[in-house]
This record gives C-alpha cells, structure tokens and sequence, in this order.
C-alpha cells in the first residue's frame, strides 16, 4: 500500500495544509458516544484493519510535511521544544530501536533498518536519509538518539521514568504541544503535570491509570485516544507561542467555523521500554477540520451533540470556550436530532 | 504492537554445569533473530510440562541487555520442589527446544542512585549479573559483595571478579570471613541504593541492617526466590446464564478462558483498571482473589463483584452473571 | 477568557520525626522557624544529632533566631539569606550519610529552592518533609522570557523581563521551583484577567 505524500504543507502562516478524504476517512474519531467525559479509555494496542490501528505507530500523507514543520520549530527555539534530562540516555536508545524497527516493519516500502550487531544501517526514502552508526554510542549521531529519531517521526513523544512509585517526565520532543510548556513540566510526576486538567483526579481516574500504567510490560503495548480543539491546522501551539495563536480564537463565527475549527485528535499508543523501564507517551495528532468531519454525516452530528453539552470546565481546559457556541451552532445544520447510529455499549 | 502468544520458542544452544548444582543454558532464537531487549534483573518464565500440567519456574537472566543474541539463565537443581529444576538439569539437551515468557522486570536498578550495592548469595547472583551489564554504561560507582558455600560454588564469582575487579568481593565459606551486611551498609553516601538477592535469611539480614541504620524502605531492594511460579492455581466458575461451566488454567485469565470456550464478555483494558468487564457474582463457595485497581474495598470484601479480566478464585464453587 | 483557575498547588505536609532516622538535618527560613521549634520540641528525647539550618531572610517580617537558640544541645548555623542556607545544604548533604532525615520550613520558594538540592541526592519521599509557612506569594516563571520573578502577590503582573502582562496560573514546576504564567491578554490584546490578589 503506498501513500502519496504532501511534500510541503505548510501548518502556520499561510496554512497550506488539507486533508485528502482517503485520511479524513481513517482518522481514529474519539468519540464513543454523543457526550463526552474523560475515561479509562486503555485499550490493548493490537493491529486492527488496515487504518490508523495498523501499524504500531502510524504514518499518513502528511508525514513529510510535518517534519519539515518541526525542524522549522526546533531551529526556531533552541532548548525550548525538546529536552532530555541526563540521566535518560539509555531511554533514549530504546526509543530509537523503537520506532526504527517498528517504522521499517510496519512501513518497508518507505524504511529499513539492517543491524550488525551494534553497526546498525537506518535508511528513511522519504527524507532521503541514509545513515550508519554504532547503537549506543551517541558520538556517531548527528543528534542526541530521541531528537534523532523523532525528526523522522510523526507525533510528539515524551518519556516518562518510574521512580518512587509513580511516573516523571524525563524527556519530550513536543512540537505539535497544546497550551503547555515542555521546559516546564520537565521532572514533573504523574500528579503534578496532570494538575491543570479538571475532574480527572475527583473521579478517582488519576490514580487507576497510574496503577494501569505502572503494570506495562515490554511487548504489550496499549493505546487510549485523547481530543482537542485549535483555529487553523497549526500544530505548534506551546504556551510559550500563545500571543501568536490565541487571538486567532476571537476570529471564529458561526458561518466560517467549518473552515476554521479544526478538531485535534491524539493517538496514544503507550509502549514500556525495554532496558530503561520508562515509558513512553507518543502523541500523534491529526488534524480535522469541522468541514473535514461533516464529510461524514454520523461523525458531525455526534460531535454536534458532544460539543453542545460539553462541561464547561473541561471547555474552559480545551481552551475553546470563546468560539464553542459557533463550532455548535455551525454543526448543528448536521444533527437532525434522531438516534444514533452507534450505541453505546452495555 | 502486542505480540500474539506470549511466548517465545527458543533452541537451547549451550549447557554448562557452573557449580555442582547450578548449570547455565544459552537460549537462541531457531532462526537466529535478536530477542527482545530487557532491562537489567529481569527474569523469564520457562514451561515445563510434566505428567500432570505445566510448570512455570522464573529464572532471571544473566546475560546483557545490549546484546540479544542469546539469552542466559542459570537454574539450581531443587531435589525437594515440584521437579521443574530436575527437569531442565536431567531431560533437556543441547539443541532441545523450550518454551519461555518474554522478559519482565520485577527487580529494577534505581537510575537516580548515586551508588549501588549488591548483596547476592548462591543462586540469587544471577539478577545481579545482568544489572552488572547495564551499569558498565554508566558512570554510577557499586560495589558487590557475593556469599558462596564453598570453593566449589565459586565460578560465577571468579568470573565476575574478571571482569569488573575489586568492586567485586567474594564471600567464600570457609576462606574468606563472613560477610558482614552491617559493615557494608555502613557509612554510605545519601542516594545508595542496596539490592538484596538470595536465601531468606540473607535478605532478612539485609532488611534489618538497613533499618537499624536509618536506611528507609525505599532505598532497600530485594527478589525472594520462589518456588511457584506467576499466574495462579487452577480453577473453574459457572456462567451463571447458560450453567456452563468454564475450567480456568493457571496461564489464563477468567476473561481468556471465557473466550478460549467460543463466548464472548465485555471487556476493554484487559489490565483491571477502566471496569468495563465489571461482573456480578451470583454464588460464591470459596474466596476470591481480586487483582484488580477498580473495585472499592467495600465491593472486594463483598464479594458481589468480580473483574474476570485480570482476579481469580479459590473456591468449590463461584457462578458469576454472564 | 484564560484559564486560571485551575488548582495545582504542591501539597505540602506537617513536619514530624521520620522514623528510623539516625540524623536529622531541619532547614528553615523566616516564618518557618515556627514549625522548626514545634519539631524540636516533639523531638525531644531523641538520642540522635540534629543540626539545625536558619536563614533569616523573610517577606514577612518573622524572625525566631532567639527560641531556636534556647536549644544549645544542637548545632546552629545561621545565614543572611536563602540562598546562602541553601548552598551550604548542598555541601552539608554531600558529606551527609544513609539514615539522615531532612525536614524543611518556609516559603514555597524557598522549599521549592531546597528540594532541588535535595532531589539531586535522590532524597525520597521517606527522607524528606517540606513544611509551607507564611505567605503564600509565589516565585514566578515567564514562559515567554525565561524571567524568574520573587514574591508575586498579584494574579496579573508585568514582566521584568519581556515587559508583557502576565497572569500567573496555579501551576507549579518542581524542577524550576516556580508557578507558570503566560501572557495576559494573549486572545485580545488590553482584555485583561481581573486583578486578583494571590491567595496569600
């Protein structure tokens, strides 16, 4: 199966950026019912289909494009888009045989991975890399192991260690981050970072994923689905960055939020890494617009309906709380109020 | 993405016998694939069948995460367990084929400590063999202080000695003087962490010296070896709507076992955390053993509810509402 | 609107003797002296060496140098300034043993400050008791500048650095040991949070 790829979409100024419907199609739509509320939504990440849940860590057409926008983000600001404590370089490693062996066998068309012993042969034809170097061994890296890797990679990843009983973030590439600060939450634990985010930790969710999460093992890997929404197909969005993209959200009305509105969707698939024991926090983002949804009836009238009676706490969290009545009131021509479809499940 | 099985095939390309009782074996993929990586301490779990059912011993590994080529564990001959040990030392051969869990790591290095030490008598050296790897590339002084019965049960020692010197003491009974735990423990810089690996009374010792010198739990490390194995007993429940009765094997989950027989339950993190799978209990002659994050505590010891995906019971009779 | 009013806080805890310990090390700062002398006082008895750290720099004003000096069977080292306290802690813990306990008292910047002295001798939640004093003002982070900024009474500030408004929200960072604030207005420029003062 080849994908033909977007070379140079761009995600900030002029926003180049669209989806082809075959993408519109497969993107993992995150909600399960017509309300929404935060759950233990950890399932097993096996291969399912032939869509976004094929691959370990999937790839689309935008691929080639979103690395260029984060080399343009990590030449942008030095230090502030990833960071690595120290003392993670061995999870570093593991990431790196991660994603390259998952890459090359998920995707052979596009990369392979020959390893002699520690000489490993990596070759990307998308970015036209082809690169030798010892594993382990970072003096023969043009970057740090994680920065490396994840310049070929969709998604942001974080790498949380287990110490003391619960998880820290010891290191991030975050360029497609929404509202937070990497430099910040670096050396957070679970409790901490998650501090901002409303009712997770009153319904008592905090502590069970903890638990969950702690019993990863090597090998069985799980994935959960995560949502947001932005103005426009940026995907930097740091909270170092909020003057350049807040203002945007005073600009949506009811009449252009389909073409504006562009709901962030994040595939989590968790993986425990092998010789560090930490565990990483991929975090792939696909963008659609509301127009983009409305290509599918079912998909724009629940988001209608999931919009419209959202918490206002966690509309307030999402940041969207200025331009949530136009999002609604321009899906709204879509839900003509019957059933859905899809049940929820007993 | 998840492997399928949950266990993996390997060819025993090595057997050597290190000490009177202990031999070590060096497993090989058939087809000369890497195996998976592991963290330093972590242990399989080989299968061994015998008459009756299927025995699960651990044995950690010995050899190097950063070399998956082979994997090593060493196994004592037990004359007095249930004959697993005695199996491996009397029927398997060179070029025999066993089966094995992949890696998982209960008896993890600290990445934070400043300093390691490394308490490890007879068998339960071999933990602490592969943690050894991982530190070589790290700068974090250790130091390993290793009790052996005699000269004859010293090889894995010497060899170790070779290879990392005077971080290495050796405990020989009879030639060099009992290890003294307080003594070692003593003195140490704030971030030590200690690993305690062998019989009981060795860690027992271990676990009073520490506290008695205001050494707190969380510094303080050690892996009971067991004879039983992970998993659980074997056991059987009703489904209480059609009274079919499901027999559980001690590598299933009740979930599993409801699937192996052709029904299907509702399920979603298969971890016991998000309570999709969530079951009442409609009879219970027995206790159950719940495994689960999702129940209150009031529900567990109500014993009105049960979560199939990861709990289990020891009863004569349990029927469940599915 | 910005969200502000998430609640994040750090939680601290009340000192009392760890157990086990076999050396006790308890660092205080202006109002923290309170809970320094309380521990002394539930310590008392105990056949262990303390060595007590005091820094009498202090917004509030507190100063309790004289009752802590009514405790002469311990070492007492007294400093000008937080930072001077904290320096010599991390000299005072590179020497220090397995089985010290530390016990910290005082403002949220200055057990911010000390904990990541402590952290880096991997001091665990079994070692180490931070007990907040005094006000609640907070040591702020600008995430567009890079600027630390002491004592914030106020929900929103001006920079120092970048010069921007701020609104400091109730987030906190251990390993830079300050609350995050963004800028202000950042949706419509002018179009301010309302002031506030911090839960001081």
């Amino acid at each position: 199966m080849n994908i033909k790829f977007n070379p140079d979409e761009t995600y900030r100024d002029d926003y180049t950026f669209a989806n082809s419907p075959q993408t519109i199609a497969r993107a993992p739509f995150p909600f399960p019912d017509d309300d929404y509320m935060y759950s233990m939504n950890l399932e097993p990440h096996v291969s399912v289909g032939d869509g976004a849940f094929r691959a370990a860590f999937d790839i689309d057409e935008h691929y080639i494009s979103e690395c260029r926008d984060r080399a343009i983000t990590l030449e942008k600001d030095p230090g502030m888009h990833y960071v690595s404590a120290p003392h993670m370089m061995e999870a570093q490693w593991d990431l790196l045989e991660l994603i390259m062996e998952s890459y090359a066998r998920d995707y052979p068309q596009y990369f392979s991975l020959e390893r002699d012993g520690r000489q490993w042969h990596w070759i990307n034809r998308l970015l036209g890399i082809d690169d030798h170097f010892t594993f382990g061994d970072p003096t023969t890296l043009p970057y740090e192991p994680m920065e490396y890797v994840t310049r070929q990679a969709q998604g942001d990843w974080v790498l949380q260690e287990e110490r003391d009983g619960t998880l820290y973030w010891g290191a991030g590439i975050a360029t497609q981050r929404a509202d937070y600060s990497l430099r910040f939450n670096l050396g957070m634990s679970w409790e901490e970072f998650h501090g901002p985010v409303p009712l997770v930790k009153e319904i008592g969710m905090l502590d069970r994923a903890l638990k969950f999460l702690l019993r990863l093992r090597t090998g069985h890997p799980v994935r959960r689905l995560n949502w947001s929404l932005t103005v426009n197909p940026r995907l930097e969005v740091s909270a170092e960055s909020l003057p350049e993209w807040a203002p945007d959200r005073t600009i949506v009305t009811a009449q252009n939020a389909g073409k504006l509105v562009y709901l962030r969707i994040e595939l989590q698939p968790l993986h425990r890494l092998p010789r560090s024991n930490a565990i990483v926090f991929p975090i792939r983002t696909y963008l659609l617009s509301l127009e983009d949804i409305a290509t599918n009836p079912a998909w724009a009238r629940r988001m209608h309906r999931v919009l419209r009676d959202l918490n206002q706490q966690l509309v307030d969290y999402k940041g969207f709380s200025r331009y949530r009545d136009a999002a609604v009131e321009w899906l709204s021509q879509y839900d003509d109020g019957r059933d859905s479809e899809v049940k929820k499940q007993a | 993405m998840s492997q399928n099985t949950g266990t993996l095939n390997l060819r025993v390309a090595r057997i050597e016998s290190v000490t009177p009782q202990i031999k070590r074996f060096t497993l090989v993929s058939p087809t000369g694939a890497h195996l998976p990586a592991f963290s330093g301490g972590s242990h399989v779990v080989v299968l061994i069948a015998n008459d009756r059912n299927t025995l699960r011993n651990p044995y950690s590994l010995l050899s190097s995460p950063y070399d998956t080529s082979s994997y090593q564990i060493a196994v004592r001959r037990v004359d007095s367990g249930r004959g697993g040990s005695v199996a491996l030392h009397d029927s398997v051969n060179e070029g025999d084929l066993i089966e094995v869990t992949p890696p998982v790591n209960l008896f993890p290095l600290i990445k934070q400590a400043r300093l390691h030490l490394f308490i490890a008598g007879g068998v339960g050296i071999t933990p602490v063999i592969s943690q050894l790897e991982e530190l070589r590339l790290s700068k974090v002084p250790f130091e390993l202080h290793y009790a052996v019965r005699g000269e004859e049960h010293a090889q894995l020692g010497k060899e170790l000695q070779a290879t990392y010197g005077e971080q290495v003491h050796l405990y020989r009974k009879g030639i060099e003087a009992r290890m003294d735990i307080g003594q070692i423990l003593a003195g140490r810089p704030l971030g030590s962490h200690v690993y305690a690996c062998g019989p009981d009374s060795m860690i027992d010792a271990t676990l009073a010296c520490a506290r008695d010198l205001g050494w707190t739990d969380s510094h303080v490390h050690f892996e009971r070896f067991l004879e039983q194995s992970s998993g659980g007993e074997a056991f059987s429940f009703t489904l209480g709507r059609s009274g079919t009765t499901i027999e559980v094997s001690p590598d299933q989950t009740m979930l599993e076992a409801v699937e192996a027989a052709g029904y299907s339950m509702p399920y979603l993190c298969r971890g016991g955390a998000c309570g999709h799978c969530e079951t009442e209990v409609l009879e219970l002659d027995g206790e159950l053993l719940h495994s689960d994050d999702w129940l209150s505590e009031e529900d567990k010891t109500s014993c009105k509810k049960i979560m199939p995906c990861v709990s289990r019971a020891k009863c004569n009779r349990l029927v469940i509402d599915l | 609107m910005l969200i502000t009013g998430i609640k994040s806080r750090p939680v601290y805890d009340r000192l009392q003797p760890l157990p086990g310990g076999t050396r006790h090390i308890i660092a205080g700062q202006g109002s923290g002296g309170r809970a320094m002398l309380r521990l002394l006082d539930e310590m008392a008895g105990l056949d262990r060496p303390i060595t007590l750290l005091y820094s009498r720099e202090s917004f509030s004003g507190q100063d309790f140098l004289v009752q802590l000096q009514q405790h002469p069977g311990h070492q007492l080292k007294l400093y000008a300034s937080n930072q001077c306290l904290i320096d010599d802690l991390n000299d005072l813990l590179f020497d220090a043993r397995m089985g010290t306990r530390l016990y910290l008292a005082g403002s949220e910047s200055f057990l911010g400050s000390a904990m990541q002295v402590a952290t880096r001798f991997d001091l665990n939640r079994d070692e180490v008791l931070r007990e907040h004093s005094g006000t609640l003002v907070r040591r702020v982070w600008c995430v567009h500048c890079d600027t630390y900024t002491e004592n914030v009474t106020q929900r929103v500030f001006d920079c120092p650095g970048c010069g921007l408004t701020l609104v400091v929200r109730d987030h906190y960072s251990r390993r830079l040991a300050a609350f995050q604030a963004v800028k202000a207005d950042a949706e419509v420029p002018g179009e301010l949070p309302p002031a506030e003062e911090l839960d001081t």
